[in-house]
């Protein structure tokens, strides 16, 4: 059973690849490997470190969470990185919930867990990165988890840029894959924000799963560049009736 | 006439000849010496920071006075802010190389600077001529037609999908509107207003400009080590919902 889910795991990142490559190449006259990466093979210099700290938290009618984490990451080359994330959850399940933080009646004990992970970030293209990671989880999970994040820039130099990413995670305890996609533009930039829009989703299958669940609806981000910090807020229906989604990040970059 | 009168005639004639000449030395000297009159001062100064004087490397440091026609350069880690006679302040980044070519409201009717490496932050007064200033590159001019903007020149280092070019000119702005042209065609500039960055590779047009801190243009703030660039929400961390009951077992699916 796992084998066709993993390879339609494939088959979506493979099809993502080739959309965001499609979309990005005509854009440019590469004629040569070198043109594409040049310097490929050589340690980027000055190394950077980078820190980003992130936060959210996810309600609706059927359960809700709030996670928290850390991710750090260290260049290698200028088109390889290894990373390490550290994210915890606070899970509220059942049903009737008004906020995960203030659960009403009918819920169930609050469950804690914290998953750890590392792995590969590779740059593809500029603005274009593919991150494979796998890990395991802690506390009231205990289960293995390996997971792959892509997300592509394409239209980076013009006023409206459009990211597209994609996150899907494979859970081995309970064999369900969560996917998330998500579809923004740079509505408005300037000196000390951007404001971004679009809309975004996820779908669940596998596992304890009878019928693939999922959700979606639009979303909205604000970036303040000073002090590299981001907000994003995304709401609609789905799976688990309404839902309300907000995370938040913060990006520090250390210069070796 | 007689002789002696020509005589009188011709030394009169000498005299005023050497008058005249004397008088030419006299008003040409100020204009010699307004040459290397001081156009500004260095007011911030930090790691290595030198002025070129003619034949002469002097060392900078803050309260050195920069003249017209002086060339300004820091070291590896070196950082310098002059502000020139009209309050408009140049801010060099490390590995920078500058020379102050003319001043506007002094006989030129530009203020011409030319930056032949690293990073160099322009904040224009306006009220004291910001709309003639212009930043010439080896291969690229921009023009100043707002307040505040990075100009950054780099050679030797090739960046992916320009076609093997190693030569670039970034222009960042924060205030205003900047033209950006290439040398090569000077008369087809494009706009670039506040929030955006564009890059001039080689003897080509200007690259369509995009959102700062995300073409890949290189910035003060980025050469300073402040920030990097902005890639997104980070997905499967920062903006990733949680996966649909992540501990549910197969069996009971509300419980782990």
């Amino acid at each position: 059973m796992r084998k066709p889910r993993i390879l339609r795991l494939c088959l979506a990142v493979a099809s993502m690849l080739t959309v965001g490559s499609i979309a990005i190449v005509p854009t440019a006259r590469a004629q040569s490997f070198n043109d594409y990466y040049p310097a490929f093979a050589t340690i980027q210099k000055p190394g950077r470190l980078d820190v980003t700290l992130f936060g959210g938290g996810y309600v609706s009618d059927k359960y809700g969470d709030v996670q928290e984490g850390v991710q750090v990451e260290q260049t290698v080359t200028p088109y390889i990185g290894i990373f390490g994330r550290a994210t915890g959850y606070q899970l509220w399940l059942g049903e009737g919930f008004d906020s995960p933080l203030a659960p009403g009646s009918g819920h169930s004990a609050r469950l804690n867990f914290g998953r750890f992970q590392g792995g590969v970030d590779f740059t593809l293209m500029p603005g274009m990165h593919l991150w494979v990671s796998g890990g395991k989880d802690a506390g009231d999970s205990h289960a293995d988890v390996v997971e792959g994040d892509f997300s592509s820039w394409i239209l980076l130099h013009s006023h409206h840029p459009i990211n597209a990413s994609f996150s899907s995670m494979h859970n081995f305890q309970n064999g369900v894959t969560s996917t998330e996609f998500d579809l923004q533009a740079i509505l408005f930039s300037t000196e000390k924000y951007m404001i971004l829009a679009g809309g975004g989703g996820a779908m669940y299958n596998g596992g304890f799963l009878t019928d693939a669940e999922g959700q979606g609806g639009p979303d909205l981000g604000f970036y303040y560049r000073p002090w590299q910090m981001g907000i994003s807020a995304q709401a609609g229906y789905g799976s688990a009736h309404q839902y309300g989604q907000i995370s938040m990040y913060k990006q520090l970059n250390f210069f070796e | 006439m007689t002789r002696s009168s020509r005589n009188y005639l011709l030394s009169m004639f000498g005299a005023v000849v050497v008058w005249m000449s004397a008088l030419a030395l006299t008003f040409a000297a100020p204009g010699q010496a307004f040459a290397q009159a001081a156009a500004g001062s260095i007011t911030i100064a930090s790691g290595q920071v030198q002025v070129q004087r003619g034949a002469t490397t002097l060392p900078a440091g803050a309260g050195t006075p920069v003249n017209v026609g002086d060339r300004v350069l820091t070291g590896l880690n070196g950082h310098a802010v002059i502000v020139l006679n009209d309050q408009s302040r140049l801010e060099l980044g490390p590995a920078s190389a500058i020379n102050l070519d003319q001043l506007t409201g002094a006989g030129a009717p530009v203020t011409h600077v030319s930056l032949f490496s690293g990073v160099l932050r322009s904040v224009v007064n306006a009220a004291g001529g910001g709309a003639n200033y212009e930043v010439h590159t080896p291969n690229a001019v921009a023009a100043v037609r707002g307040t505040r903007f990075d100009t950054a020149y780099s050679e030797g280092a090739v960046r992916p999908f320009y076609d093997g070019c190693s030569r670039y000119t970034d222009v960042s702005v924060y205030e205003g509107t900047v033209n950006l042209a290439s040398t090569a065609n000077p008369g087809a500039g494009e706009d670039i207003g506040a929030g955006y960055e564009a890059t001039v590779p080689c003897q080509s047009a200007p690259v369509q400009a995009g959102p700062l801190a995300m073409t890949g243009a290189t910035s003060l703030s980025g050469a300073l080590g402040e920030t990097s660039g902005f890639g997104g929400t980070m997905p499967g961390a920062g903006g990733a919902p949680p996966p649909s009951c992540p501990v549910c077992s197969p069996v009971n699916p509300s419980r782990p």
